[in-house]
């Protein structure tokens, strides 16, 4: 069976997450949506995903030209040379689609449905961490309180006297002592510094670094920004 | 032989100091590590031929001031004693009223220093000007910058002679850059002008009559002088009063705020006066930055990084991880793991929970004008709460994990979430 994946778009309300990768890259749960998605559909039985998409479409193809080997399965890439909206891709991959006579799926790449969260549940059960997933090249400090629903992706470090609440913290990033995130998303290889506070859904972008001792509430941070002050009311820090 | 004088004033005053004010009188406030006019009596004792120390004020003599008043005599060898107004009296008030006792034993000259003002105190300089030159009222000046000084007494001077040619307290407009620091030296001879003032108040009716000119409006009874508007201005250009001028260290202490930065000054000076106050970093000790006070008694965990400007008071326990910066921690308050003070008062036995942010905004003087001074500090704007210091009150809990910013917490209370901007009775 065939299925069609609806890539296209920025993705801009991901950002400052989107403006470094494309959206059906970003880790959920320190795994590429778009590959929660394809695991799913390989499971079901499809052999052929086509992915309709536009924006970093190179990034997105090298990804995923890995995970046909892995997953031993056929990825095609149907390429938008100016946003078609949502049926116009399958128009334009009708050559793709019409090979076989089956009925092909067609997912848009920014749902989660059941079978990621299934999956999940047996990993947490796996892992007995209360909803929180810590990749083994993770590395945490002494007195450190983390979780629940904590996601911490490859080469993180969180040093001594970390709280860490309902985070995402990915790949490579470094938390200094004594700091206390809640409700964040922490980009790659971003440096958070000793005794800062972050909450109330503050994003920060790739590389980011936080100053110490300084506070965080709902601050968007594009990426490789250095923050110098305290931000005590929700924006976006350009 | 020489004398000094505090003038303490009252419950009545130092509302601005609130909700601090509640627990001890504004003036045994500890300021980097001591009380508030232990700074000025240390100053004082350091005068050759100081006799005697007079606390001048309308506060009703409870435990803390007398015990005050006993170490003070133990530790400095020199009588002071406590003089209760029978009322408000103003600033000039009490000194006329208790006229008998200050020249008691003929001092050649007496000092008089309010209370909340933090200083280096040049008294020995301002005794050699006297004695140079003697008239009944010397004045300590010091500069501020144009816009400031519309908060405070404003003299002006003759720049040969240093005589005051007029005094205005707090100006509608400019009238001159040298402001008074409300520390004197007065002469025998001054308190006959203050007796001349009294016995006009007198003659006027004072009872009965709602006060028109003086802009802060409070009622006066009988026997209130005001030094500023009934002396210095009246007398002003007739060869009475003088200024000696400084450049040292100088504030008004009015707020919280402007206590921690009186902290801040006073910190600064022990690096001469008193440099075994000033902590130092040991091995299994705290990481010290800048100038620290800790009381003997404190216990601060050795992964702490103190300061700058921090003061830490008796039985104080400082937990692991902490961050504390420019703030005071009173008497018995404890401070859990984790936790990151900065530019707040914490109240006498109270409880900061693990990882909570307790964090308040400085006022402070611009540093890059050295003539800059706090601004008259309001605690609203347009009817919104200035974002200032954070003050705990006394025995305040702070739960684990919140975030306290810009905020004022009255005493005894425990909280259950974050706080931004408030005040919480």
């Amino acid at each position: 069976m065939k299925a069609l994946i609806l890539v296209g778009g920025y993705g801009t309300r991901l950002r400052p997450l989107t403006l470094s990768i494309p959206k059906p890259l970003v880790d959920f749960c320190n795994k590429p949506i778009l590959l929660h998605q394809v695991e799913a559909l390989a499971a079901a039985g499809v052999d052929h995903v086509i992915l309709a998409v536009s924006y970093m479409s190179q990034v997105l193809e090298k990804e995923m030209k890995a995970q046909e080997q892995r997953l031993g399965i056929r990825i095609s890439l149907s390429h938008e040379e100016e946003p078609l909206g949502t049926a116009g891709p399958l128009a334009l991959a009708r050559d793709l689609l019409s090979e076989t006579a089956d009925p092909f799926f067609v997912l848009n790449s920014d749902v989660i449905c059941d079978f990621p969260f299934q999956a999940m549940v047996q990993f947490h059960q796996h892992h007995g961490q209360e909803g929180s997933i810590l990749d083994p090249s993770a590395s945490i400090g002494q007195n450190c309180s983390i979780g629940p629903n904590v996601s911490l992706g490859p080469g993180v470090v969180v040093e001594d006297g970390v709280c860490i609440r309902r985070c995402t913290v990915l790949r490579d990033a470094h938390i200094r002592s004594h700091s206390w995130l809640e409700s964040c998303i922490v980009g790659w290889r971003c440096r958070v510094g000793q005794w800062v506070r972050m909450e109330n859904v503050t994003v920060l972008g790739e590389d980011v670094i936080v100053n110490d001792e300084l506070y965080l509430n709902g601050a968007s941070v594009l990426p490789h920004k250095s923050i110098g002050e305290s931000v005590p009311e929700p924006r976006i820090i350009m | 032989m020489l004398k000094a004088v505090i003038l303490i004033g009252g419950p009545q005053k130092g509302t601005r100091f609130r909700p601090l004010s509640f627990e001890v009188p504004k003036p045994l406030f500890p300021v980097a590590g001591v009380p508030m006019i232990q700074h000025h009596i240390e100053a004082c004792a350091q005068v050759p031929g100081m006799q005697e120390i007079l606390l001048i004020g309308f506060y009703q003599p409870d435990e803390a001031l007398t015990r005050f008043l006993e170490a003070a005599q133990q530790e400095f060898h020199l009588p002071v004693r406590y003089l209760q107004e029978f009322a408000p009296l103003g600033t000039g008030g009490g000194l006329y009223h208790f006229r008998d006792q200050i020249l008691a034993g003929g001092p050649e000259a007496f000092f008089v220093l309010n209370a909340d003002v933090c200083s280096d105190f040049p008294l020995s300089a301002m005794l050699d000007a006297h004695r140079h030159q003697p008239h009944p009222f010397l004045l300590l000046g010091t500069t501020a910058n144009r816009t400031q000084s519309l908060n405070y007494g404003c003299i002006v001077e003759n720049p040969q002679t240093h005589e005051v040619l007029h005094y205005v307290e707090k100006p509608s407009t400019f009238v001159s850059d040298v402001i008074n620091c409300g520390i004197y030296l007065f002469s025998p001879e001054a308190l006959k002008p203050l007796g001349d003032v009294f016995q006009r108040n007198q003659q006027d009716g004072q009872l009965c009559l709602p006060l028109g000119e003086d802009s802060s409006g409070l009622w006066r009874g009988a026997g209130t002088i005001r030094l500023e508007q009934d002396v210095f201005s009246a007398l002003a250009g007739q060869g009475q009063i003088y200024v000696y001028l400084t450049e040292g260290i100088w504030s008004q202490i009015k707020s919280a705020g402007s206590a921690l930065y009186a902290s801040r000054l006073y910190l600064g000076q022990y690096q001469l006066t008193h440099p075994e106050r000033l902590a130092k970093h040991t091995p299994g000790g705290p990481r010290i930055r800048g100038n620290v006070y800790i009381h003997p008694t404190a216990k601060v965990a050795p992964s702490a990084v103190l300061g700058p400007n921090v003061s830490i008071g008796e039985g104080v326990t400082v937990g692991e991880g902490v961050r504390l910066r420019e703030s005071i921690v009173l008497h018995g308050a404890t401070l859990q793991e984790h936790t990151c003070v900065l530019h707040s008062i914490v109240g006498w036995g109270s409880t900061v929970g693990r990882w909570a942010r307790v964090e308040g905004t400085p006022n402070d003087p611009n540093p890059n004008d050295p003539r800059a001074h706090m601004d008259s500090e309001s605690l609203f704007k347009d009817g919104k709460l200035l974002p200032a210091i954070t003050i705990l009150g006394c025995r305040v809990r702070i739960p684990a994990e919140v975030l306290i910013l810009n905020s004022i917490v009255l005493p005894h209370k425990e909280l259950s979430r974050s706080f931004t901007n408030q005040i919480i009775l």
